[in-house]
């Protein structure tokens, strides 16, 4: 018999945003309850990658949240290794699947359909009859099952091949920031774009939410746009020519959790690795940080 | 009060933002670049992603989304941090004169 989510309701779930104030932070939250599993820091920590990474307009937060849950429970079953980072990927591309079946994209650009040059007209629609970010609580109401929903049913799946010791470019990363299992497990999804989907990097997720962790763990606190995370963007960014997403980074999107870590195995993007790890030996590094500076 | 006079005034938080975005003017704008970015003159270029992030947060009171903004003023992400140093969070929105965001609700 399938397992029920603990509690989850379309009112508890809005209650959650209201008071939490980011979408990537409440789908955290409230699957993290629906398995009985808090983790209050690293649901804190997500509230950066809220408006498609800090306001950056890409894949909406919900995904980066529900992505860090299905992680963290995938560890839960499996503990570390190989074989949670895959079942992490599969997880989050199914909740990146049914999130664009459920509301018709993923990018949170599209989403609130909000752009800099839109009419009068358009604004008057989106907040007094579509009734602006309210329009966000009723999606995460309504996608918080289907989240749970489909991690169940990945992480139920039996899978008999698992790849390599390396599966996840975010994973990767995570360990070499020194994050705990369970951290670079809830990394793991986040690869390729989110799931393999293509979109905003993964690893640039990963290292903005470790940071704040990290942050939080030391008793400080994490702002939507925090100067922290400002910065590790801006080192990406240097280090990418400014591109944000993985398709466009990588010139292609990945079919299979194998040709991923094939890639990542490879060398792979090993230039944004290294500036997300803030190894600063890149030139662009030193441009960045000379710009920032001013 | 002369505009002078208005940008000593001028409440700002820790990180440089206007505390009071009513406070803003093109003036203030000026006195934003030159103070807080290093920036003596500002372009058309500069001008033009200005009023678009003070056009959506006088209609949201919140900047755009970063790729909306690419959109409405024809400029590539990397061409808004040369404009901008720290780029469209810490640079343009600052000298738009954007409190520091805090969430989405």
């Amino acid at each position: 018999m399938a397992r029920q989510p603990n509690g989850m309701s379309s009112l508890r779930t809005v209650g959650t945003f209201l008071k939490r104030g980011t979408c990537s932070q409440t789908l955290l939250c409230v699957v993290n309850r629906a398995y009985s599993y808090p983790l209050s820091v690293e649901e804190k920590a997500a509230d950066p990658l809220a408006g498609g990474i800090m306001q950056h307009g890409h894949q909406c937060g919900m995904l980066w949240g529900a992505t860090l849950a299905a992680g963290a429970e995938a560890y839960r079953r499996f503990g570390a290794g190989p074989r949670t980072e895959a079942a992490a990927i599969l997880a989050a591309r199914r909740v990146v699947d049914s999130f664009r079946e459920q509301n018709g994209h993923t990018d949170c650009v599209e989403l609130t359909g909000l752009n800099a040059d839109a009419t009068t007209r358009d604004l008057i629609m989106h907040f007094f009859i579509k009734g602006g970010t309210v329009e966000c609580c009723r999606m995460a109401a309504r996608y918080a099952p289907v989240v749970f929903a489909e991690i169940e049913a990945t992480l139920a799946a039996r899978r008999d091949e698992v790849p390599g010791a390396t599966v996840s470019c975010a994973a990767a990363l995570a360990r070499r920031l020194g994050a705990s299992e369970l951290h670079v497990a809830m990394a793991a999804g986040l690869a390729g774009g989110i799931g393999l989907s293509g979109g905003g990097c993964g690893a640039l997720g990963a290292a903005v939410w470790l940071a704040g962790v990290r942050t939080l763990a030391r008793g400080g606190k994490v702002a939507f746009k925090s100067q922290e995370a400002l910065d590790i963007l801006e080192r990406f960014l240097a280090a990418s020519d400014y591109e944000l997403e993985c398709a466009a980074i990588v010139g292609r999107r990945f079919e299979t959790v194998g040709a991923h870590a094939e890639h990542v195995r490879a060398g792979g993007c090993a230039q944004l690795l290294d500036a997300l790890a803030g190894v600063a030996s890149a030139p662009d590094l030193a441009v960045a940080a000379a710009a920032g500076a001013r | 009060m002369s505009a002078v006079a208005a940008v000593r005034e001028l409440a700002l938080s820790p990180a440089g933002f206007l505390v009071h975005p009513a406070d803003w003017s093109d003036d203030v704008a000026r006195h934003l670049a030159r103070t807080g970015l290093g920036l003596e003159e500002l372009t058309d270029e500069h001008w033009a992603v200005i009023r678009c992030i003070r056009a959506h947060f006088v209609a949201h009171r919140r900047a755009p989304m970063v790729r909306s903004l690419c959109a409405a003023t024809g400029l590539r992400l990397k061409r808004i941090y040369e404009l901008f140093p720290g780029g469209p969070a810490r640079g343009a929105c600052r000298v738009a004169g954007l409190p520091t965001p805090d969430g989405c609700v």
